[in-house]
């Protein structure tokens, strides 16, 4: 058998022409082309492996609390899908929070300014009735806590530096059961659909509530919080029926708009007034051609006041002709009228979603996900997230921007594919390793 | 490289004899045996210091095959008419052209599993480490190899015997 294959192969031997030196050359081109190959897939591999454990970082409280002084605060960029979710806890210490988000039938989150999402204690307000209230320096946050046992409430006030949790039995919901209080300590309580406010300096808290569940819904006043004792008081200005200010002027005083008498009130915390104003026409920007902007329609509890107490903004929203809605703003000032101009007409300014104001001349408006902010202080938000509202820290707003790596490669860029491109990354990665293999297992089979 | 295009040089006839073997093509085998010496070339600092560069050749060139008839099954390739290789007229022509077209009937294990026993003279367990399978395997092979080999030219192949 032997000499009969030789035989066939007598003359193949002088008709076939290799050359050793060009395969020796093209072995070398090869190897380095292999050996840069693998250096970029370890590259690429150790990249993605940073990132992937720094997504699944289950530490998302231990951050570096944000350096108030020197202005850390800020806004993150981007808003991303989380991996991990954490729900705040009494002792946790997440630092300063840039602000506050809702996720439509989920529940209230803190926005740390890296973008990470802390959920909030009070997450079964799954319909956003209870907006929380985030301090200017963003260091305290306080929300009402639903769903605990029989359905009792109660409001809590969180300090992110230092973990410390205030429970206040003594303010709740105001929600019975046949007509009996669900918390029996609860002496006042706090309306849904209503913001809350922290002072300037964060020790005071002001509300929309009343005395307490017996008190029933109407009886709604402006309700004051003392945050370090839990002194509750209620606040009404003299000679007047305004439920709720408009916002705080400084520490010690609020500022109310009285849409239908057409005025302006400064008072002190104890509801006396220590100046009242004529309010001017609203100039500027005209909403629409069938909707004028009338202050009766001044919805006060939407719109907060300046840092520098110059400035209240409010949201109106006509009751007739179109649907459109403005932010309208009031200059206040020591004199009988109070200038105001219509600034912005927006249809994105949502009723249940107040204002956030830094040192800017226009206060933040919530816009609906993805993009939560508009203008130069943008922030945009995985669509998946399902956020109906945003509530801004003031110091958040004048700091300055957490990008991270996506918001440094991506930006604004919102397509689904931007929010996944660690996801698809890491699959391309897994499918060409499973290809590899595979040809590799196919090659060592005869 | 010296020491590889020494190498090379002395082993190209035999890698060509087997090639031709398996594919049945000139050009077909001329590109297998270069592609060879180029897998070889990209290792050859380890296997010549292992002392089995020849084995180590053999492998590359019968997998490399397989690749090949892998690719045919997929898409199947042009093969001359023409094989001067096998001379231009006469008998001994004839003969090894009944030859060659008795080897191409054998599935492409068949083949290879001749080609590594009978030309290259490897034993059934070194057969077996280069094809990836079993001693037994090899030797039912062969055995059904030759077998064909002699239905399809009893004449000229009356005298093979399994060894």
């Amino acid at each position: 058998m032997r000499q009969t294959l030789l035989d066939l192969t007598d003359d193949v031997a002088v008709r076939i022409h290799v050359d050793p030196a060009a395969a020796w050359a093209r072995a070398r081109r090869r190897t380095v082309r292999r050996r840069v190959g693998a250096a970029l897939v370890a590259a690429v591999a150790v990249v993605l492996v940073v990132v992937g454990l720094r997504s699944l970082d289950p530490r998302p409280v231990a951050l570096d609390p944000a350096d108030h002084g020197s202005g850390g605060l800020g806004l993150p960029t981007r808003l991303g899908h989380q991996w991990l979710s954490h729900t705040l806890d009494n002792g946790d210490r997440p630092g300063a929070a840039a602000g506050l988000v809702h996720r439509q039938g989920v529940g209230w989150y803190l926005v740390l300014p890296s973008g990470r999402l802390v959920g909030l204690l009070a997450n079964d307000d799954t319909t956003g009735e209870y907006p929380p209230a985030i301090s200017p320096d963003g260091r305290r946050v306080a929300f009402m806590q639903l769903g605990l046992a029989d359905d009792a409430s109660r409001l809590v006030v969180a300090e992110l530096d230092t973990g410390q949790m205030r429970f206040l039995s003594t303010v709740d919901a105001g929600r019975t059961r046949d007509g009996v209080p669900t918390n029996p300590l609860a002496e006042h309580r706090v309306n849904g659909q209503s913001p809350m406010r922290f002072s300037p300096d964060g020790s005071h808290l002001i509300v929309l509530g009343g005395a307490s569940a017996a008190g029933g819904p109407e009886d709604g006043r402006a309700v004051l919080i003392g945050v370090a004792d839990g002194v509750v008081t209620t606040v009404t200005p003299a000679g007047s029926s305004l439920a709720m200010p408009a916002g705080w002027l400084d520490d010690d005083h609020l500022v109310w708009i009285d849409g239908e008498q057409r005025q302006g009130l400064v008072t002190d915390l104890t509801g006396t007034v220590v100046q009242r104003a004529r309010l001017g026409e609203p100039s500027g920007v005209v909403m629409t051609p069938t909707a004028e902007v009338d202050p009766s329609d001044w919805a006060q509890w939407v719109g907060p006041v300046s840092p520098d107490g110059v400035t209240v903004a409010g949201g109106v929203v006509p009751t007739s002709g179109d649907l459109a809605q403005a932010v309208v703003t009031y200059r206040i000032r020591v004199g009988e009228t109070w200038p105001g101009s219509t600034n912005v007409g927006t249809s994105h300014l949502a009723s249940l979603c107040p204002l956030s104001w830094g040192e800017d001349e226009m206060p933040a408006l919530p816009r609906d996900a993805p993009e939560l902010l508009g203008g130069e202080d943008m922030v945009v938000a995985d669509a998946s997230l399902h956020i109906d509202c945003s509530i801004w820290a003031g110091d958040a707003l004048d700091g300055p921007r957490h990008r991270g790596l996506t918001g440094r490669l991506f930006g604004y860029q919102t397509a689904w594919f931007y929010w996944w491109w660690r996801e698809l990354l890491l699959g391309a990665a897994a499918l060409a390793g499973v290809l590899l293999l595979g040809r590799r297992r196919l090659r060592s089979r005869v | 490289m010296d020491e590889f295009e020494a190498w090379a040089r002395g082993r190209t006839a035999s890698l060509s004899r087997a090639a031709y073997l398996l594919t049945g093509d000139l050009q077909r085998a001329e590109d297998l045996v270069q592609e060879t010496l180029i897998r070889v070339a990209g290792h050859w600092r380890r296997i010549s210091r292992s002392g089995e560069p020849d084995a180590y050749a053999r492998t590359v060139l019968h997998r490399l095959a397989v690749d090949s008839w892998r690719r045919q099954r997929a898409r199947p390739t042009e093969v001359s008419a023409e094989h001067p290789e096998l001379g231009v007229a006469g008998p001994d022509v004839e003969r090894r052209l009944l030859v060659r077209e008795a080897l191409l009937r054998l599935t492409p294990r068949q083949r290879a599993v001749l080609v590594l026993r009978y030309l290259d003279d490897l034993t059934e367990v070194q057969t077996a480490a280069v094809l990836g399978c079993s001693p037994n395997t090899v030797k039912s092979q062969a055995r059904q190899a030759l077998a064909r080999l002699r239905d399809l030219a009893p004449d000229l192949l009356a005298e093979l015997e399994v060894r």
